[in-house]
């Protein structure tokens, strides 16, 4: 059983996830409110960004929410990925908040 | 009066076409008709015509185009020009482009989906046949339709789209949702055949698809589908339940590259005199579900 540390609509969750088992299952059977839709890899509601960990991604997904580039860059589709060690991710929703942060900090 | 007939077609864009022929056939229940390059071509057996679902491999899911089919060949020109009047171009698809089909008008609408008009296609009939048929297949399997029923699209300027269907291609429309001052249009339910909707829009971005439905004879049918899809471990959306907008019975799931589909019973019949039926925003939530009485937010936000 992995770890997984989750940011998701500005908290922060913990849960475990079992080997062969999706980010996104695990959440929603510990009630922690992942962002969800089709679970197939065609919406991009659980687009995350992979902050640290290792991980399998099945290759078949909308490009349209997830290019190659992002799959390149550690963004994934948490309902099209499997863990291979403890995971650190971060809603797509929430990261592009903490960037957009981020930016404004340095600008001032 | 000229009037389109029909919602005919839905071109969807899938993922893996092999998972998704197989998920139209064994779960909708759909039966293959034809492949042509990365395309196959997919009917309900209660439909005459050659296909109502064209499934096609791309790298992201979504609307292909979808077609309405009209009573004649006059019609067809007709309803070409009256889009150009509207200010739309049209285009004529050449009888080859696609399997057993004859010649289409293309156009792109006001909410950016690429739609066409068409009258030829290939003839092959229902599974029942039409001497002395029998009510229903005996090979029917899975879901098992009796035909494509309607779409839900997304687009901003539901105004503007509104008006095309109306005055460019004769629909009414039979219900809409509003902000509850009655100024910003949110939703649109139209229909050209006697449903409570043959195409709706609701506000979200241009070009997305919300769902393609099929249509099933009664809440008992809604809720047969619900165990198959159980049985087939197909996501859901939303298990069965009764729509406030046209009174119909509804099942949400995702087909396997995350298109919605749903399976609808029942609804009112719709005449061309009927007036327009409104749902304030506030209201929503039984607009849609009408036992939950309020939305979700994967109904809500999960496009393609």
């Amino acid at each position: 059983m992995y770890k997984v540390a989750l940011k998701a609509r500005n908290q922060q969750f913990e849960y475990p996830c079992a080997p062969g088992q999706t980010p996104l299952r695990a959440a929603r059977n510990q009630f922690i409110p992942f962002p969800t839709g089709c679970q197939q890899g065609g919406c991009g509601m659980c687009k995350v960004k992979v902050l640290d960990g290792e991980y399998d991604h099945d290759l078949t997904r909308s490009h349209e929410y997830l290019s190659d580039e992002e799959l390149n860059n550690r963004f994934a589709l948490a309902c099209c990925m499997t863990p291979k060690s403890d995971l650190n991710i971060i809603t797509i929703e929430d990261y592009e908040k903490q960037q957009s942060e981020i930016a404004d900090t340095v600008k001032n | 009066m000229a009037r389109i007939m029909r919602l005919g077609r839905v071109e969807l864009n899938v993922l893996d076409l092999d998972r998704s022929v197989e998920y139209y056939t064994k779960v909708i229940g759909l039966e293959e008709t034809g492949r042509m390059g990365n395309s196959v071509y997919l009917k309900a057996w209660d439909e005459f015509d050659h296909h109502s679902l064209i499934l096609t491999k791309a790298n992201k899911a979504g609307l292909a185009h979808l077609a309405f089919k009209v009573e004649t060949l006059d019609d067809l020109a007709y309803y070409e020009r009256k889009i150009e009047e509207f200010g739309c171009t049209t285009t004529r698809m050449s009888s080859n482009t696609r399997l057993a089909e004859g010649e289409a008008v293309h156009f792109i609408l006001p909410t950016g989906h690429h739609c066409e008009l068409y009258h030829e296609i290939g003839f092959l009939g229902t599974a029942v046949g039409t001497l002395n048929p029998h009510p229903w297949p005996l090979e029917a399997r899975g879901i098992a339709p009796h035909r494509i029923d309607h779409c839900l699209l997304t687009g901003d300027d539901l105004k503007t789209v509104t008006r095309f269907f109306i005055e460019a291609l004769n629909f009414r429309q039979s219900e809409k949702i509003t902000t509850v001052d009655g100024e910003e249009l949110l939703g649109s339910f139209l229909f050209s055949s006697n449903k409570a909707h043959d195409l709706a829009f609701v506000k979200g971005p241009d070009a997305k698809l919300h769902h393609a439905a099929f249509a099933v004879d009664s809440l008992h049918d809604v809720f047969k589908a619900a165990d198959l899809l159980s049985m087939y471990e197909v996501p859901f959306d939303v298990t069965p339940t009764r729509h406030g907008i046209t009174r119909g019975q509804t099942i949400y799931f995702f087909d396997p590259s995350g298109n919605r589909n749903e399976a609808f019973a029942g609804g009112y019949l719709a005449f061309p005199d009927m007036p327009t039926i409104t749902w304030t925003e506030d209201k929503i939530g039984q607009g849609i579900f009408y036992h939950r009485r309020e939305l979700s937010e994967s109904f809500m936000k999960a496009l393609t």
